[in-house]
């Protein structure tokens, strides 16, 4: 049996609904032994890749591998399958889901079944797996990499934006079908595994409640502009999992109905996560720390709430234009769209749209500090953070910090070195606004 | 500020443990001893030697400050600060030119872009890296068997500083054993250590967006050969306090009167 460990990594959360998360991801791993155990088909699966309510309609149950790496780091049970995976020769360098989840599949196939104690149960063997090439290119290579172990199908969906400077309305229609395209290939790939025939009323359906559903959550974040603030970040990095991972479903609409009433109530009674918020804090970027999630609290305990954040954010409600009556039309719009919100504010000025989008956060929240996490292994999030970090301070003039390890791997967290950057950060924060 | 009353600032860190006792903004006593693997008591000794530098008892100080890796574990009441605000202050008001800090410690170095009176406007830390601290001099002093107050003073008479390949410290002291092997001078591979270091240091001084004057202190400062290849490598003049180890207690103490005021 292998060893496991366990120490505390999780933050106290702020809502109540936010707890209920913990349910949720259990249920996606449960979901996936019992369609398995049912016949149904399995497949692994990239969030944010714009594909979800099509692997909903074609009812195959998806099982997110990213989340699963997270999941590993939360329980700090990730050093078995990251060693795994080196030992199988993959390097320190690439992303950390990936090893994890390599590791995983990689122990999975040399020991037979499912690894000992593997958090929630594990993930079983997949009947397919769906890369995507949206935010990074690990997520269309790993599935690739991981038929080493799997000898199952693979489909890896391209997802396109044009650059910011580019004339939207010269670009648009092509980026347009290309995605659809895309999508249109994934249709075809899951008929034929699936062996049954996309419903596009099914596929609507599920449109319909993934638009509600993240429709609920922009409203919940639009919330939280409240001072004091209502849902820290926290427990922005659980709550996603209805909005990630259970995109197209009623599921994630009741949640976040339940949680916007939630939030809704607090901010109507001026409920704030710790009673004396003196500091509104922007998580600027970066994947959060999975091993050390309770550092969110270290910061409220100096008064400090993270009260708006720029990752795993669903996108901004977009409107498709109402000639669109196909659902594969509609999703290839609505890709298009989400991917170039803020290219227009970007041309205006700075010419980098997430540095638009902070900078729109920084005067909607009253931000008074910003912090970044650079992860060593996360080159989509980490490469240009120091410039969006040089960006924002020619706009703004507020204390910001970047801190560094990695999203899982803790071989690259320093609890001694953050502790110093966080009292730094505080002083500057205080020195700031007088409070010293 | 009150010119008649004694403040402490106590600096623990993962080499060395500092006190310093102020009168006002004036030193009048300090202690500096190896940290060892008991922060408790080492910061019980410092304190003594001070006070009794002094000659008062604790109860005579009308506040104390603690800083460093270890400040957590001190024995005495009062608050913490970091050590990079602390820094900031005790550099500021030895240098009050001083725009930019870097601060070259046992464990990190880290770099700070202040203004008046010593507040920290940005800062950076070193990664969690051997390369970009004092720890890596540690390695090359022993490898090289030249004590480390002794390597500024060689490095500086290199003519031809060796080239290192790497700057990871532990590949480092692999490649210094190869080139002692093949005869190369100490004084010219303390040089190329001094050289990689300061490249180190020089990124993370340029991310800031350095502003002159810049001081540099810790257990970094006092190695003259260290000062002169930063300074090389930025292009500026670098400012090194006296005691270079003791600014970070000096700034504590100051915090400690600017608190109690």
């Amino acid at each position: 049996m292998e060893s496991t460990q366990q120490a505390k990594t999780t933050a106290v959360k702020g809502t109540d609904t936010a707890r209920e998360v913990r349910a949720l991801v259990k249920n996606i791993y449960k979901s996936a032994h019992e369609a398995k155990a049912n016949g149904k088909k399995v497949a692994y699966f990239m969030v944010a890749s714009q594909y979800d309510e099509v692997i909903r309609a074609m009812d195959v149950i998806p099982l997110p591998t990213e989340n699963y790496a997270g999941l590993c780091a939360a329980k700090r049970d990730m050093d078995r399958f990251l060693l795994k995976a080196e030992a199988d020769g993959y390097s320190q360098v690439l992303c950390s889901y990936a090893r994890i989840g390599l590791g995983f599949d990689s122990l999975r196939k040399e020991l037979g079944r499912i690894p000992d104690n593997s958090p929630d149960g594990g993930m079983p063997a997949p009947d397919m797996m769906l890369g995507s090439s949206a935010v990074c290119d690990p997520r269309f290579k790993w599935y690739q990499a991981a038929s080493r172990y799997l000898d199952v199908p693979t489909f890896g969906m391209d997802v396109v934006a044009p650059p910011p400077q580019d004339d939207l309305n010269e670009v648009r229609d092509y980026y347009i079908q290309y995605q659809r395209d895309q999508v249109q290939g994934l249709i075809d790939f899951l008929e034929a595994q699936t062996g049954k025939k996309l419903d596009k009323e099914r596929l609507w359906e599920c449109i319909r409640l993934g638009d509600k559903a993240w429709q609920l959550w922009y409203d919940i974040d639009r919330l939280r502009v409240a001072v004091p603030s209502p849902m820290p970040s926290q427990d922005h990095f659980s709550i996603m999992v209805a909005g990630h991972y259970y995109a197209g479903t009623q599921i994630a609409v009741d949640f976040y109905q339940k949680l916007y009433d939630e939030v809704k109530y607090k901010v109507d009674h001026k409920i704030g996560v710790i009673p004396d918020e003196k500091y509104r804090i922007l998580y600027g970027g970066g994947l959060p720390p999975w091993h050390t999630l309770w550092i969110f609290n270290y910061f409220e305990s100096f008064g400090a709430v993270f009260v708006i954040e720029n990752v795993y954010r669903g996108f901004d409600p977009v409107e498709v234009p109402s000639h669109v009556k196909d659902p594969v039309d509609y999703l290839a719009w609505r890709a298009f769209l989400r991917y170039t919100a803020y290219h227009e504010k970007a041309r205006a000025r700075s010419g980098n749209p997430t540095v638009e989008k902070l900078l729109g956060m920084i005067e909607d929240y009253q931000i008074d500090g910003v912090v970044f996490h650079a992860c060593r292994s996360c080159r989509a999030t980490t490469i240009g953070q120091t410039h969006i970090k040089s960006e924002l301070g020619k706009y703004c003039d507020l204390p910001m910090m970047q801190l560094v390890s990695d999203m899982v791997d803790l071989r690259d967290y320093s609890e001694a070195q953050w502790k110093a950057q966080i009292g730094a950060f505080i002083e500057a924060l205080q020195a700031r606004s007088g409070r010293r | 500020m009150n010119d008649d009353k004694y403040y402490a600032g106590l600096d623990m860190g993962s080499v060395s443990i500092k006190a310093v006792l102020i009168r006002g903004e004036r030193i009048i006593a300090s202690s500096l001893i190896p940290s060892g693997g008991h922060y408790k008591a080492g910061a019980q000794k410092v304190m003594q030697d001070v006070l009794a530098q002094a000659g008062i008892d604790f109860g005579s100080l009308a506040g104390l400050v603690a800083t460093g890796l270890g400040a957590e574990s001190s024995p005495f009441p009062g608050r913490q600060v970091s050590d990079i605000s602390c820094q900031a202050r005790g550099c500021f008001f030895l240098f009050p030119s001083a725009r930019t800090i870097i601060d070259i410690g046992g464990q990190f170095t880290k770099a700070a872009r202040i203004s008046p009176p010593g507040r920290i406007a940005d800062f950076l830390m070193s990664e969690k890296c051997a390369t970009g601290s004092g720890r890596f001099l540690q390695v090359i002093s022993r490898i090289l068997h030249v004590p480390l107050d002794e390597i500024g003073p060689l490095s500086i008479q290199s003519e031809h500083p060796v080239e290192f390949s790497t700057n990871c410290a532990v590949f480092a002291e692999s490649e210094t054993i190869s080139r002692i092997a093949e005869g190369a001078k100490p004084a010219d591979i303390l040089a190329g250590v001094h050289k990689a270091m300061a490249a180190k240091v020089g990124m993370l001084v340029k991310r800031l967006k350095m502003e002159p004057d810049v001081v540099l202190a810790g257990g970094g400062g006092e190695d003259e050969g260290l000062a002169r290849a930063i300074g090389e490598t930025l292009k500026v003049k670098i400012f090194v306090p006296e005691k270079p180890r003791l600014t970070a207690a000096y700034g504590a103490a100051l915090w400690a009167a600017e608190t109690e005021t």
